[in-house]
């Protein structure tokens, strides 16, 4: 496991660094990156994957068969993303990233079982939200594959990073990281529960859809 | 040979470098969103200076209440947050916020050093009444998730800020600073107090 991480890390890091490095006029990132980025891209999923990333990494040792139950959980979501109903999964991902950041800050020793069901959660969560505007082509799949990809990425990432924290003002950091999780999670929901969401984004209705970024047209903004 | 601790530092950044261009959008947005929402508690001196001395407080308190402050204070600014965003009115808020300086500025001015259940509650208190001002600016934010994340990162932000300068206590005239600090908190309160009656 360790060693697919690692190479998965590796790849992830070979194929992200193309727009770092670039010099002179970037075109974009193109479909592929463009659903690689969206997890970090998109409010609800990020969340998401830091509050579960703050929940496992500490007990990686001991909890870490919720890494495949998130991965496969993310499989999972992408299937339904492209063959099902389209569903908004925002709100959702926002309440479990709420009690996701409480049980971070409480850091009690939990049942096994919560963080493989919270992974399945919010790996579900993020695999049905990437699902991508309908267009001909392949570009809808491929877009598909590299959300559900950097999905998969950004969370071993994040846990192993959150795992790496050993020293013991490092564990309060990540209790602290568990509150803010907590807070901003539960202000979005105040927001959609007295549907003040604002019309520029709503966080309910409209499940959210993933395209390519075009970086050209972001920085002449 | 250990190829741990490389692998996550390039892990680290490739995450930072990937991540670059998400903000090299401004204005609205999903970064415009945490961007305003950032900049929120930043532009009120008088949200900056209580934050600050809630770590302030709590690192000189020590252990545990150099982290379970600034851990209740974001959770129970939700209540407040809430609260904002529903329209429920909360009178006095400012007023409310002016006195969350007055009072942990002169809590750390006069090394005040109660149980820790005592100053969560006086945390939490002041934690509602900001709570509540963000609160009423996040329906109309760009990306209400981003600006949420935004404001509570700053919040946090400034109370490390807080607890770094709290540190200072082990120095040999550190304690001193430190109640300085206080005192010149809790005379920016009277002054947010007084100035909008004035």
């Amino acid at each position: 496991m360790k060693r697919a991480v690692r190479l998965t890390v590796a790849a992830a890091l070979a194929l992200a660094s193309v727009d770092a490095s670039a010099h002179g006029s970037v075109k974009g990132l193109g479909t592929f990156f463009s659903g690689f980025i969206h997890p970090l891209l998109e409010p609800s999923h990020l969340v998401g994957l830091i509050a579960m990333a703050l929940l496992i990494g500490p007990r990686w040792e001991s909890v870490r068969r919720a890494e495949l139950c998130f991965i496969v959980a993310v499989l999972l979501g992408g299937v339904w993303a492209a063959f099902g109903p389209p569903l908004a999964t925002d709100t959702a991902l926002m309440a479990g990233a709420a009690l996701i950041g409480l049980a971070v800050v409480v850091a009690r020793p939990l049942p096994v079982v919560f963080y493989a069901v919270a992974a399945c959660f919010v790996g579900l969560g993020i695999g049905i939200g990437s699902r991508p505007d309908p267009s001909p082509g392949a570009a809808p799949w491929i877009l598909l594959a590299g959300s559900c990809l950097g999905a998969v990425v950004w969370f071993a990432n994040m846990s192993q990073l959150v795992h790496a924290m050993r020293k013991p003002w490092m564990h309060i950091l990540v209790r602290v990281f568990g509150s803010w999780v907590t807070a901003s999670s539960i202000l979005v929901l105040a927001l959609v529960v007295s549907g003040n969401a604002s019309s520029r984004r709503p966080t309910t209705d409209r499940p959210p859809t993933v395209n390519p970024v075009d970086l050209s047209d972001l920085r002449r903004n | 040979m250990d190829h741990r601790p490389v692998v996550r530092i390039l892990s680290a950044v490739g995450m930072g470098l990937a991540v670059t261009s998400a903000w090299a959008h401004t204005g609205a947005g999903i970064t415009g969103g945490f961007a305003s929402g950032f900049m929120h508690p930043l532009f009120g001196a008088d949200h900056v200076v209580a934050m600050v001395a809630v770590g302030l407080w709590g690192a000189f308190l020590g252990t545990p209440a150099i982290w379970v402050l600034p851990v209740t204070f974001p959770l129970v600014m939700t209540i407040g947050g809430a609260l904002g965003v529903m329209g429920v009115p909360l009178p006095g808020v400012e007023i409310g916020i002016a006195l969350s300086a007055i009072v942990l500025g002169a809590m750390v001015a006069f090394a005040v050093r109660p149980p820790l259940w005592i100053a969560a509650i006086i945390v939490a208190t002041f934690a509602i009444f900001h709570g509540h001002a963000h609160g009423t600016e996040l329906p109309n934010a760009a990306d209400p998730i981003a600006y949420s994340l935004g404001f509570v990162v700053a919040t946090g932000l400034l109370h490390l800020a807080g607890i770094a300068i709290g540190l200072v206590v082990r120095w040999r005239h550190g304690k001193t600073l430190v109640q300085a600090c206080g005192v010149a908190i809790s005379m920016a309160g009277v002054f947010f107090l007084v100035h909008p009656l004035a």
